[in-house]
């Protein structure tokens, strides 16, 4: 069984992560002058206080991820041909579906606000708490409306797939 | 491959200058904000080439701070956006070369689709996503080719840091954007009269897209 890990604890390790490869190597001075930034940054700009624990899957990791790239490539596609199209901007549908996911926890939202970002035609307008749910307004370019509710349902579920998320 | 590279440079400085007049000229803070990051990501790409014609020329700290500045200026107009790059080293040269050529061509592509996705979809949020998916991934491509091409791994660590910025940021500013259209209510337009094949579209467009004017 692998081990659930502090959401908090994830973000501090990808956030030392990405401050090394601003400096471009590793060095002890680069590490502790890391942690001290961070630490800094997060006295300064503190988030809100989350309790949640995240236990990672590999290989919902690595679909996840394969999903994404290959999400990103359609979708540019996708854009471009509507933009370059002689009538393409003129029939491109332009519409709003509300998606209320499972839970509102917020690494799960962040995730998926995140690739329906690069999903083809597809954008978060606007999150709300309904409840116990978060509720997703997702924008959609050139789609129908059925079509982009199932392909922003598939994408929770591969989420939580490689997710697993508990408070 | 040299000439493929200056033959980008010069489509890109096209798509900036056309870029450019719309941040002047959009019909709404949103449009300018929209091409105001196209402009950021064109310069990012730029840059990038810059860096595969003249390996010497340091310019991987430039693009990052123009990837932090992307966020920040967004952030400015409206809530946000920004930019990024890829990885691996030298030796196998002949293969990086074939790879850097197809990633500048297919770049330079997304780069006018994307600025003429700019100026021809029909509401601010096709236009967000016109500026924020194929400019993206051009933004990927010219990143990944420099990348490829960097002799010092500290360099081509930067510019994947880069890259991956990119694919990071370029979503969220066009969610911030997204939200801030929505909030001050601005409308979706539907798909042409012209176009009765989607009338259903249509239908469903006017049911989601109500309280609109009431948010």
């Amino acid at each position: 069984m692998r081990e659930w890990i502090s959401a908090q604890w994830l973000r501090n390790t990808v956030l030392l992560a990405f401050w090394l490869g601003l400096w471009g190597q590793i060095s002890v001075a680069n590490v502790v002058s890391g942690v001290a930034a961070i630490a800094t940054v997060r006295f300064i700009a503190p988030t809100e206080p989350t309790t949640s624990r995240i236990r990672i899957h590999p290989i919902g990791v690595i679909a996840l991820a394969g999903r994404m790239v290959w999400d990103l490539v359609t979708s540019s596609l996708n854009v471009a041909m509507l933009s370059l199209v002689p009538n393409g901007p003129r029939r491109a549908s332009s519409l709003v579906v509300e998606h209320e996911m499972a839970d509102a926890d917020p690494f799960v939202v962040t995730t998926m606000t995140q690739m329906i970002g690069v999903t083809p035609g597809t954008l978060v307008t606007g999150i709300e708490r309904r409840g116990e749910h978060a509720v997703l307004e997702v924008h959609g370019l050139g789609i129908e409306q059925g079509a982009l509710r199932a392909q922003v349902t598939s994408l929770e579920a591969r989420v939580r797939r490689a997710f697993e998320v508990t408070s | 491959m040299t000439l493929v590279l200056q033959a980008s440079l010069v489509v890109l400085l096209g798509c900036a200058a056309l870029a450019g007049l719309r941040v002047v000229t959009g019909r709404t803070l949103v449009d300018r904000a929209v091409a105001f990051d196209l402009v950021l990501a064109l310069a990012i790409n730029g840059l990038a080439i810059g860096v595969l014609l003249r390996p010497t020329w340091r310019a991987e700290d430039v693009i990052l701070v123009a990837t932090l500045l992307g966020v920040v200026g967004t952030l400015a107009v409206a809530p946000v956006r920004g930019t990024e790059r890829l990885m691996i080293a030298s030796v196998w040269t002949s293969v990086v070369d074939g790879l850097v050529i197809v990633a500048a061509v297919i770049g330079a592509m997304f780069a006018v689709s994307a600025t003429l996705g700019v100026f021809r979809l029909r509401d601010a949020y096709g236009r967000m996503h016109a500026a924020s998916k194929p400019a993206t991934l051009s933004a990927v491509c010219f990143l990944g080719a420099a990348a490829l091409r960097a002799d010092d791994p500290a360099v081509s660590t930067k510019l994947i840091v880069a890259l991956v910025l990119q694919l990071v940021v370029g979503p969220i500013g066009a969610h911030l954007l997204g939200i801030a259209a929505r909030q001050s209510g601005v409308e979706l337009v539907s798909p042409d009269q012209a176009a009765p094949s989607d009338a259903a579209t249509r239908a469903s467009n006017a049911s989601t897209s109500r309280g609109d004017s009431t948010r």
